[in-house]
């Protein structure tokens, strides 16, 4: 049996690739469910779980926030709309219809970009995520 | 007073069919699809035929029903219990499975442990012999895993020592396997 914390470990470790590394620059870090105050100037990931069902074939959900450092223009903090497409299109490439030996994952709602309660900018990737459990003996 | 209950499914094995209701080493079926199983216990129709001149019967005569059946789906295909199945050529070195055009009628045990749904006891009903057809369901898409539907008609058995013909056993035990001594005391 998967749990919530099988869905961020193995997203991460989906994203935790150089084709992201290298775009998220040497301070940008990804991080497993909540991202620490005091990081509105670097670019993270922050991998999320919305949970996961416990039946034969388990269906779970969780977002995937792609948080860049805003640009000011005209005096005005905006989002870097630039740069969080180019991260946005890898993890989306990373994260859509991949099929692992345990799990799969895919997009399947819609992305947008976001505002963060401390003015950041993010773009947000809800994801689905999906296991078969073996030995699954509630029948 | 404990109460002996059938419900919930923990596991189901399998083996060569026995006319002797003896079976020493089973095989698991993996993956049972959630509510496929299901036992039917057809029942013979009762006809009656009265005497003219009122309504008491004079004769009840009795037609045994088809047999009963045991269907069961499962969501693995396993190339071992797919030979046992169904008539195939199976190459292990390279997981090729080849099916042959001719039917399969597999004559096996099943066995089903339930889950100790009430007072931790858990029933166990073993089913000597059985024919077995199996066909698929479910279409193959993104959401669903083809699965394997097993019709099983079910057979009899003779015991040693006993003279009729039986066609299934049920035994409760604990959870843990261990025996229920129910003799009074």
């Amino acid at each position: 049996m998967r749990d919530s914390f099988d869905i961020t470990i193995d997203v991460r470790g989906l994203l935790n690739v150089p084709s992201i590394i290298s775009l998220l620059g040497a301070d940008g870090k990804i991080y497993q469910t909540e991202r620490p105050t005091g990081r509105a100037l670097f670019t993270d990931l922050v991998v999320n779980s919305l949970g996961i069902t416990n039946e034969q074939v388990q269906q779970g959900a969780g977002n995937v926030n792609c948080y860049v450092p805003s640009i000011t223009s005209g005096g005005v903090k905006i989002a870097d709309q630039a740069k969080t497409m180019i991260i946005a299109r890898v993890v989306l490439s990373l994260l859509d219809e991949r099929y692992m030996t345990n799990y799969q994952t895919w997009i399947q709602d819609e992305n947008t970009l976001m505002q963060d309660t401390d003015g950041s900018f993010f773009y947000n990737i809800p994801f689905r995520y999906r296991s078969m459990q073996t030995n699954f003996k509630r029948v | 007073m404990p109460d002996n209950v059938v419900g919930g499914i923990e596991k189901i094995e399998y083996a060569a069919a026995s006319l002797t209701g003896v079976v020493t080493t089973w095989k698991p079926m993996p993956n049972i699809a959630v509510g496929s199983v299901l036992h039917t216990k057809n029942v013979g129709t009762k006809s009656t035929i009265n005497k003219e001149d009122g309504a008491r019967t004079f004769i009840n005569i009795f037609t045994p029903s088809e047999g009963d059946t045991l269907t069961i789906g499962l969501l693995s295909q396993d190339p071992t219990l797919l030979s046992e199945l169904f008539s195939t050529k199976y190459t292990a070195a390279t997981t090729l499975t080849e099916f042959y055009a001719e039917d399969k009628i597999a004559n096996l045990a099943i066995k089903i442990t339930c889950n100790p749904m009430k007072d931790g006891r858990k029933c166990i009903i073993i089913f000597y012999n059985t024919d077995v057809q199996t066909g698929y369901t479910n279409n193959i898409t993104f959401d669903q895993v083809q699965q394997l539907a097993l019709t099983a008609a079910l057979g009899t058995y003779l015991t040693t020592g006993d003279t009729k013909a039986k066609v299934y056993s049920k035994q409760w035990v604990l959870a843990n396997g261990t025996t229920i001594d129910s003799t009074a005391a």
